[in-house]
This record gives C-alpha cells, structure tokens and sequence, in this order.
C-alpha cells in the first residue's frame, strides 16, 4: 500500500525536476548566448585558454559581463515580484508596473535626468545618483501605497490596487511635467530610459544592485507556503497559521526593493513581471514553490535573450529593451487570454 | 480545557452583532449554533477562530486569552472551514488538501496522513483534478478535508483541538450531508471539539449534543436539542409557526412548519 503512494509521488517530483533540468540549461544557453554574441563576438573558450585578444577581454569583462548578469538578475527578480504580487492580490493582471512601483522608480530617475545638470555632483558619485534617486522613488511610492492602505483599512487587497492605480496616475502627471520642461537632449534621454535598457551597466553599479536583488529575492522566495495558503483568502490563511498582515509587508516590501533596485539603472521594462509567472504556471503548475522557482529561471533566460535581440537586430544601433519584451509579451498575453476563454 | 466567549460584545459601527454572550465548548462535544439570518452565528465562530477581536469581553483558549497567542500556534489548535470562497489559480485537489497541513513534521508523515484524509473523505476519485472545475459541493468535501488534515495527528492525541464549521453542508446533496454530519461525530471523539453553524432543524437535533439557539446576537436558548427546540420558541424566533414532534418509530425529533 505504500508503495503504491510513494511510486506516484516519486514519479511527480522527477517530472517536474526534469523540467526545472530543462529550465536550467535554457538559462545557461542564454548566458552563453548573451556574453558570446553581440556587436563584438566574443570566443568564449578563448577567454578561457588566453587566445582571446585584449580588446575582446576588455569589452568582456567591462561591457558585455556587467550587461549581461545585470539583465539576468533584473529579469528573475521583475518576474519573482510579478509572481509574489499575483499571488499576494490573488490578480492574474497584478505586475510591479501595476501598484506604482515602477512609476516611482521612474519619477526619481527622471528628475535626475532633468535636474541633475542643476546639481553639482562630483564625478564619481555619478554612476550612483540616477539609482539612488531611483531607488528613493520606488520605495517613496511603496511607502506611500502602504501608508494610505493601512490609513483607508483594513489594508485590504482591493484598497492597495486602488491606492497603487491613483499613485501611477500622480506619477505620470510628475513623468508629464518633466517632460515638457526638459530640452531636447534631456527629453531624448528620458524617452530612452522609458523604454528601458541595459545599455549603462558598469559593476559599480551593478554589483550593489544585484546584492540588493538577490537579498530581496530570498524573502520572497521564502513565502512559498503563505501564498499557497493566501490562494484561499485571508481569514482562511490566518486560520492555517499564517501572520498575514507581516506576510503582506515583506512581499510588498521586498518587490519594490528588488524592483527599485533593477528599475533604476535599466529604466523601465514592461510585460516581463505580468507574462513570466503565467508561463512558468503553465509549465509548472499554479503551487507557488514551483511557480516562483520558474519565473526566476525563465524571467532571468527571457531577459538575456530579449537584450540580446535588442543589441543584434541593427548593429550598430542598439532598440530599447522593453519595445522588445512588449513585442513579444503583448500577442503572447493575447494568446492566453483566448486560451483562458476556450476552456 | 476548553474554548469559552466570556461576555464577548462584537459590532460594526452601531450595528450589535454579538452582544454579552457566554458560549463554552469542550473537546469531545458537537455543538451547533442555530438561528435565523442575521443572528449572529457566523460571526461567533469568528470570535471562537481569533479572526475578529471582541469590542468587549474575552475569548479565552485553554484558559488563555486568544489574542496572546499567535497565528502558528493557534492554527495546531483549531481550524475553521468557512463558507467556500472563490481560487483564483488552479490548484488540484490534492493540492488544496495539503494547503491544511500546518504541522512541522517529516515529508513521509506528511504524505502519509494526506492519503489518509482523502480516502476518509472519499474523495480520491477527485483528487488530481483541478479545484476550480468541481461542483460546490464537491468543493465543501475538498475544503472539509483539508480541515480534517489540519487537525490530524500522528498518534492518538490527548491535546484538544476545536474544528468550526459554517453551514459546511449547504451546497452536498443528502448522502454526502449525512456522510459529514456522521464523520464530525467521530472527530469528536478524538479529543476534537466541534462547532458547527447549520439551518436544518432536523438534523441539528438528529446529530448536536448541544444546541444554541441564537437571535439579535444573544443566545436566546442553550441546551440539548430537545430543551432548546421549543416549538413556541422557534415559532417565535423564527416569525413563522413550526411544529416539533417525536417520531418514536425513528426516535428522533422532527421538526416541521
């Protein structure tokens, strides 16, 4: 009898392990894919055994690296919120653009733009003031949005939607003012930025963005059991043990960490936090152990990808990274809503 | 042991759902709540589950008062099967009847008491299917099993536990109705004790040890079955004529309009 138990079960963990298997080569392939291929190919191996000239080194290690890992991490840590905050608001549609987040990263990254040349900044603070006023931004918002939520109530899943609606709103009057003061080459600049992309990574701003990330990512990824449980409603995961009001905080708390943290040297990049979870849910199944797992793994392979196609397309010119990740999101979001409607 | 409202108030603006009320339930015992629409029965089982905090008065758990302790260890001592609610993402079957294992025991135990809770229930012809195709009442017997797990244990316990229900019935047909009602006799007996919110007359007297009759959020009568369901009273309570007899072929009461 218990054999008849455990076969099943065993034979249900090697499938899904199968397909984590395949998931984890998908994100080597696009890491070999992304650090070898671009404007300058780069002979991997040559690194490897020194036949590598020093140009190809030196656009490795200070270009194409740093670019790279920045887009892998941005990626997983855009779709591990995405996924968290579906679960969290029990949304299909919630996504980190969603509750203001990205507005407010983008708020503080655009007054930079715009009234950065007022201040005088020393040089080498540079690399780190448009992510740190990015970052203010970001977690201004989510301040904002968790202080209005528990002013309004009982800090409900419908309340923080609507307070996160209005506070995109706002933000999108500040990002319309900025733009109508800025002159040409500040609007150029902050029109590329809109549109996101990886084009200013430098490990000095990297690094500290990825520690960021990667701090905020294992606190989600820690909440696997309390959104399973929140799947059936609040009260019954108070019931089952979970401390629900200290559960909300650290997801929302650390969403808008690994999002300000990745928003602010890329600018923003959509559909990639909305379309991931429901992929690796279709894959994978909706118990977020594995739903999580997957959006890391395939939100960090899609975004290497993506930045690949956006720097290769037209070389030497370089597409903003989000008309690439729309353009594949929108008709594949499209897609499953008609598959949605079929069943 | 037990789990008592001590003078426990509860309302919402000037709106008194609970007022003064003293409610106690042991381990062992089912008791079921009765009582016309909005009469507060649901939200004394919220006041029992710690969800909602008593404006006045004390709900205390084992002799401790219920908001000391936190949500963890309350989930080892009670659970709360409310009124099915809408999932959002599928899940199979399986999958929901896990959700209720609260308990930090190895993997094997895990899945060994999940086998256990779905064949009890009799539900493996459902279990790897997805929960948001089922009928609901198909659901309350996923949902009922879920709770069943929560409150399992490895061995026979000696440390109460207390399961809710909120009409857990309302959408089963007879058999699996019947099939519940008996199945929360024998959870009793395993040092569970048993609250249960439930509209038909008939089978509260047939199955409760107790029965507490309630209106505008007081108790209006408390005892066995045959104390309580007074037909004067419910015709009162009730605002329509009911009539209570005894069938002594089936020996039960029944209980008519």
């Amino acid at each position: 009898m218990m054999r008849e138990w455990v076969l099943p079960s065993l034979i249900g963990v090697k499938f899904k392990s199968g397909k984590f298997v395949g998931l984890g080569v998908l994100l080597v392939a696009s890491l070999v894919a992304g650090l070898s291929q671009g404007a300058v190919s780069i002979p991997l191996l040559g690194l490897v055994n020194g036949s590598a000239t020093e140009l190809e080194q030196i656009v490795f290690a200070e270009i194409r690296a740093p670019r790279v890992f920045l887009a892998g991490f941005v990626g997983a840590s855009l779709a591990l919120s995405g996924a968290v905050l579906q679960g969290l608001f029990r949304n299909p549609l919630a996504d980190p653009g969603l509750i203001g987040v990205s507005s407010g990263a983008a708020v503080g990254a655009i007054s930079m733009i715009v009234l950065g040349a007022a201040l005088s900044i020393p040089d080498w603070a540079e690399a780190y003031v448009m992510p740190l006023a990015a970052m203010s931004g970001a977690m201004a918002v989510t301040f904002l949005l968790y202080s209005f939520a528990n002013y309004f109530g009982r800090f409900s899943v419908v309340t923080i939607l609507l307070v996160g609606i209005a506070l995109n709103a706002m933000a999108g009057v500040v990002i319309g003012l900025f733009q109508y003061v800025s002159d040409d080459a500040q609007l150029r600049t902050l029109v590329f930025w809109l549109m996101g992309s990886f084009s200013r990574a430098q490990w000095a701003s990297v690094l500290p963005a990825i520690g960021v990330m990667v701090g905020a990512s294992l606190v989600l990824l820690r909440q696997v059991k309390n959104l399973d449980r929140l799947q059936l409603g609040e009260s019954e995961a108070y019931y089952l043990g979970v401390d629900v009001p200290r559960a909300k905080r650290h997801m929302i708390l650390c969403s808008a960490a690994a999002v300000g943290a990745g928003v602010s040297l890329t600018g923003i990049i959509g559909f990639v936090g909305l379309v991931v979870p429901h992929l690796a849910r279709l894959f994978l199944g909706s118990s977020h152990r594995l739903t999580l797992a997957g959006s890391v793994l395939i939100g960090a392979s899609l975004m290497i990808l993506a930045d690949l196609l956006a720097r290769t397309v037209m070389v030497p010119e370089e597409l903003p990274v989000s008309l690439v990740t729309n353009a594949i999101g929108a008709p594949f979001f499209l897609w499953l809503i008609a598959r949605a409607a079929r069943s | 042991m037990s789990l008592v409202l001590d003078r426990v108030s509860y309302s919402v603006k000037d709106n008194i759902l609970v007022s003064k009320m003293d409610l106690q339930v042991s381990p062992g015992e089912v008791l079921g709540i009765v009582g016309p629409n909005g009469a507060g029965k649901s939200t004394v089982l919220k006041l029992l589950a710690g969800d909602l905090r008593p404006l006045e008065g004390v709900v205390m758990l084992e002799g401790n008062n219920i908001e000391t302790i936190t949500p963890l260890q309350l989930s080892l001592y009670r659970s709360f099967m409310t009124q099915t609610a809408h999932i959002v993402f599928d899940f199979t079957v399986r999958e929901i009847v896990a959700m209720g294992w609260v308990q930090n025991i190895d993997a094997f135990t895990k899945s060994k008491a999940i086998k256990e809770i779905i064949e009890v229930c009799d539900i493996a012809d459902l279990s790897e299917r997805r929960f948001n195709t089922l009928s609901g009442g198909e659901q309350q017997r996923v949902q009922f099993a879920r709770n069943l797990l929560q409150l399992w244990r490895p061995c026979a316990s000696s440390k109460p536990r207390y399961l809710l229900l909120d009409e857990p019935t309302a959408s089963m047909d007879m058999r699996y109705e019947l099939g519940l009602l008996n199945h929360l006799r024998q959870t009793a007996g395993h040092f569970i004790g048993v609250v249960i919110v439930i509209h038909d007359l008939n089978l509260a007297a047939r199955f409760m040890d107790r029965l507490i009759l309630m209106n505008h959020g007081k108790v209006i009568a408390e005892g066995a079955p045959e104390v309580v369901l007074d037909p004067n009273r419910l015709s009162d309570v009730y605002q329509t004529p009911i009539k209570v007899e005894r069938n002594d072929l089936l020996d039960r009461l029944l209980v008519h309009s």
